[in-house]
C-alpha cells in the first residue's frame, strides 16, 4: 500500500514536470510562430512595394521598353 | 542566602516553561488546522489568497483573419508589434531613463515627465503603442524597472490606396471601422485566448503555468475584387480626374456571368497606412454609397419598355422635328434637329425629344416597371456598411407628362454606381439579373432570375453597338481589342435651387465583348472643369482604357472583326484573312 501510495506521489509530480515542461515549450514556439509571423508581415509589405503594379508597370515601360501589342502585332492562333 | 531567596522561585520557572510549551503546542495545533481543515479561513482560503498575490490570467491575443482579392493577393494582413507600458509606481524617474522612453514616444523629455506624472497615481500608462518588436527588446534590455511590453497587433495594407476605400480600416484596437473590415468584422476579428503566469512583486512573469483558454484566429475573407483590374481601374480614374480637373469620380466594373464586383475604384483615395493626413470625403466608397441621377445612360433602359410594348422595333421611326418638343410648361431642345430617325439612332445621339415621344406614347407604368425590376430604388444587399439604395419616385396620383418623359432619360429617380453596373450587366446576360457580391463566388455562372426577355435584351445591346460607331455619342468607348457597347450620359447636377448650370455629371456604362459580354462597366467623372464635360468626351475614353487593358488581363479572345490574322499551326504558315 505504502509503496503504491509512494509510486503515485512520485508519478504526479512526474506527470506535472512533463507538463510544465512542455507548456514552456509550447510558449516558445508561440514566440517562434509570432516571429515568423512579424518576419513575413514585413516581407509581405516589402513584396507589395517593389511589387507594386505601378512600379512593374513604370520599369517595364521605361527601363525595359515594354509596351502592350498594338492590334497589329497581336496574331490570334488557331488550333 | 542566595539559595534562600532563589527558592520560592523554582515554581515560577516551571510554570513558565509550561505555558510556554503549552503556547507553542497551540501554534502548532493551528499550523495544522490551517493546513488540514477547510474550516472557516482554511486551507482553501489561504491558497486563494496566496495565489491571488502572485497568479494573474493573461490574455493571449489572437490576430485578425486576412483579407484578399479573388486571386490571393493580400490586402489586409495583422503583424504582430509591441506596445510599450509603464508602471509609474515602480518607476525611478531618471534622466537617462526618461531620455530614452521620451526618445521611443517621440514627445519631448519635459512632455513626457508631465505625462508621468499626471498618471503617477495609476499603475499603468502607455510609453508607446505598436511599435516594431526590434525597437520594443532595445528599450527592454536597459531594465528600466515598472517597464514592459505586450503584443498587439497592427494592420497592415500591401495594396495601399488602390482599394482602401473597399477594404476599409480598423481602429488601433483592431476593431473594423470601415468598408469590409466593419462590414465582415466578426468573421475576421479572432478571439483573445486566456492563459495563467506566475508573476513576481515587480509584476514579471516568473512561470507560464497553463493555458486557460486558447486564442482563436480570424477566419479569412476572399472579395470578387480582382487587384489587377482594380489597379488599371484606379490608374485610369486618376488619369482622367487629373486630364479634366474633375472633383472626384468612380469606376465599378461587374462580372456579366456571375454579378461579382470585380473592380470599385473611387477617387480620390487615401493611403490606409498612414492615415494623418487622410481626409475624411476620401474614405468614402462612390461606386456604393453616392447616388447620382443616371441621365442619358438611362435610356437604353426605358427602351426596354419600348421594346417590350410590342409597339417598336429598333427600327420604328419616330418624327424629333423641329428638334424640340414642349412637354406641358417645358421645352426639351436637342443639340441639332434630327428630323425623322429610328429608335436605334434615336440612342446613338441620344436624342431628349425622341426619347420623350417614345416615353408618352408608352406611358410611365411600364418604364417604371423596368426599372424597378432591374433592382433601381433598392440596395443591392451587398452588405457594405452605408451602402445606398437610391431614390425612386412613388406616385400617389397619375404621374405628369414632364415625370414620364424626365424619367425615361434618367432624370427624377438615383442610383448608385453599382447599381447600374448591375443594370448594364442585366442587358449584357440576355435579361438575367444577378445579386451584386462582394465576394468571390466559386462557380462560373450564377443562375440569377429573368427580370427581361432575351430577344429584347439582345435588340437593346445590338441599339447600343451603334453609340460606339461613327456617328454615336460614344465614339471614344471603343476599344482596340474588343467590340464593346454602351451608353453616354451627362447629368445636370442639383445644386442649391434646382440643376446646377455649369456643373456636370459624365457618364459611360457599358458591357464588353460585346458579342459574349464578360464585364459590364461603369465610369462617372463627378464635376469636370472646363468645357469637355460630356459622358462621350471624359468618361468614354476612360472606359475604353480600362475594358481593354481589363479584358487583355483576363486572358478574353481579342475579338477583332477588321484585321483579323489567323496563324495556322502545324507548319501550314500564316494566312491573313480579310
Amino acid at each position: 500500500m505504502l509503496v503504491l501510495v509512494l509510486g503515485t506521489a512520485v508519478g504526479v509530480e512526474y506527470m506535472a514536470h512533463q507538463t510544465r515542461q512542455l507548456f514552456s515549450e509550447l510558449q516558445r514556439m508561440v514566440r517562434h510562430e509570432e516571429n515568423l509571423r512579424a518576419d513575413w508581415g514585413r516581407l509581405l509589405l516589402e513584396m507589395s512595394t517593389w511589387g507594386a503594379h505601378a512600379r512593374v508597370e513604370k520599369m517595364a515601360r521605361e527601363k525595359m521598353g515594354m509596351d502592350v501589342p498594338k492590334l497589329d502585332d497581336i496574331e490570334v492562333i488557331k488550333q | 542566602m542566595k539559595n534562600k531567596v532563589m527558592k520560592p522561585y523554582v515554581w515560577r520557572y516551571y510554570t513558565l516553561a509550561f505555558l510556554l510549551a503549552v503556547l507553542f503546542a497551540l501554534l502548532i495545533g493551528r499550523v495544522a488546522m490551517l493546513q488540514l481543515s477547510d474550516e472557516g479561513r482554511g486551507r482553501a482560503f489561504l491558497q486563494q489568497q496566496g495565489d491571488a498575490r502572485s497568479i494573474r490570467t493573461l490574455t493571449v491575443p489572437a490576430s485578425r483573419g486576412v483579407i484578399t482579392d479573388r486571386n490571393g493577393e493580400i490586402l489586409a494582413m495583422s503583424t504582430p508589434v509591441e506596445s510599450l507600458w509603464i508602471n509609474p509606481k515602480y518607476f525611478e524617474a531618471k534622466d537617462d531613463a526618461i531620455k530614452v522612453l521620451a526618445k521611443v514616444s517621440g514627445e519631448k523629455e519635459s512632455a513626457f515627465r508631465a505625462r508621468l506624472q499626471r498618471n503617477s497615481k495609476q499603475g499603468f500608462m502607455f510609453i508607446e503603442r505598436q511599435i516594431s518588436p526590434e525597437k520594443a527588446k532595445e528599450v527592454l534590455a536597459y531594465g528600466f524597472k515598472g517597464v514592459h511590453s505586450q503584443t498587439e497587433y497592427k494592420r497592415f495594407y500591401p495594396a495601399g490606396d488602390v482599394i482602401s476605400q473597399v477594404v476599409g480600416f480598423t481602429n488601433i484596437s483592431d476593431q473594423g471601422q470601415e468598408g469590409i473590415e466593419l462590414a465582415f468584422n466578426d468573421q475576421l476579428a479572432g478571439h483573445p485566448g486566456r492563459k495563467q503566469v506566475m508573476k513576481d512583486l515587480n509584476g514579471n512573469v516568473i512561470r507560464e503555468i497553463a493555458e486557460v483558454e486558447a486564442p482563436k484566429q480570424g477566419g479569412q475573407i476572399q472579395l470578387a475584387i480582382d487587384l489587377r483590374l482594380q489597379y488599371v481601374a484606379q490608374r485610369e480614374l486618376a488619369q482622367a480626374l487629373t486630364n479634366f480637373g474633375a472633383k472626384a469620380g468612380t469606376v465599378v466594373m461587374l462580372d456579366v456571368n456571375t454579378g461579382e464586383l470585380l473592380a470599385m475604384a473611387s477617387q480620390p483615395s487615401f493611403n490606409p497606412n498612414n492615415r494623418r493626413n487622410m481626409k475624411i470625403d476620401h474614405v468614402r466608397n462612390r461606386a456604393l454609397t453616392d447616388v447620382l441621377e443616371p441621365g442619358s445612360t438611362a435610356k437604353p433602359l426605358s427602351m426596354i419598355a419600348a421594346l417590350k410594348s410590342g409597339k417598336y422595333t429598333p427600327k420604328t421611326v419616330v418624327d424629333t422635328n423641329p428638334g424640340y418638343i414642349r412637354i406641358e410648361r417645358k421645352v426639351f431642345p436637342d443639340p441639332v434637329n434630327y428630323g425623322v430617325i429610328d429608335v436605334t439612332k434615336i440612342l446613338a445621339k441620344s436624342s431628349q425629344v425622341g426619347m420623350s415621344k417614345v416615353a408618352l406614347d408608352i406611358g410611365n407604368a411600364p418604364i417604371r416597371s423596368v426599372l424597378l425590376s432591374l433592382g433601381f430604388g433598392e440596395s443591392t444587399y451587398s452588405r457594405f456598411p452605408g451602402e445606398s439604395s437610391g431614390l425612386f419616385p412613388v406616385y400617389d396620383r397619375e404621374p405628369t407628362g414632364i415625370e414620364t418623359a424626365t424619367m425615361a432619360f434618367g432624370y427624377g429617380f438615383a442610383v448608385t454606381p453599382v447599381q447600374l453596373a448591375s443594370a448594364y450587366a442585366t442587358l449584357a446576360s440576355g435579361g438575367i439579373k444577378r445579386p451584386v457580391s462582394l465576394l468571390k463566388v466559386e462557380s462560373d455562372v450564377v443562375a440569377g432570375e429573368r427580370v427581361i426577355e432575351e430577344g429584347v435584351a439582345k435588340q437593346v445591346v445590338n441599339m447600343l453597338r451603334e453609340v460606339v460607331k461613327l456617328g454615336g455619342t460614344g465614339t471614344m468607348a471603343a476599344t482596340e481589342l474588343y467590340g464593346v457597347a454602351g451608353k453616354t450620359g451627362t447629368a445636370h447636377k442639383v445644386g442649391k435651387g434646382g440643376y446646377a448650370d455649369s456643373k456636370y455629371m459624365a457618364l459611360f456604362a457599358g458591357i464588353a465583348p460585346v458579342d459574349n459580354p464578360r464585364i459590364a462597366a461603369v465610369v462617372v467623372i463627378d464635376e469636370p472643369a472646363g468645357n469637355r464635360y460630356h459622358g462621350g468626351q471624359v468618361a468614354a475614353p476612360v472606359f475604353s482604357r480600362v475594358v481593354n487593358d481589363s479584358l487583355r488581363i483576363l486572358n478574353v479572345r481579342p475579338s477583332i472583326s477588321v484585321n483579323e490574322k489567323v496563324a495556322v499551326t502545324a507548319g501550314q504558315g500564316v494566312t491573313h484573312a480579310g
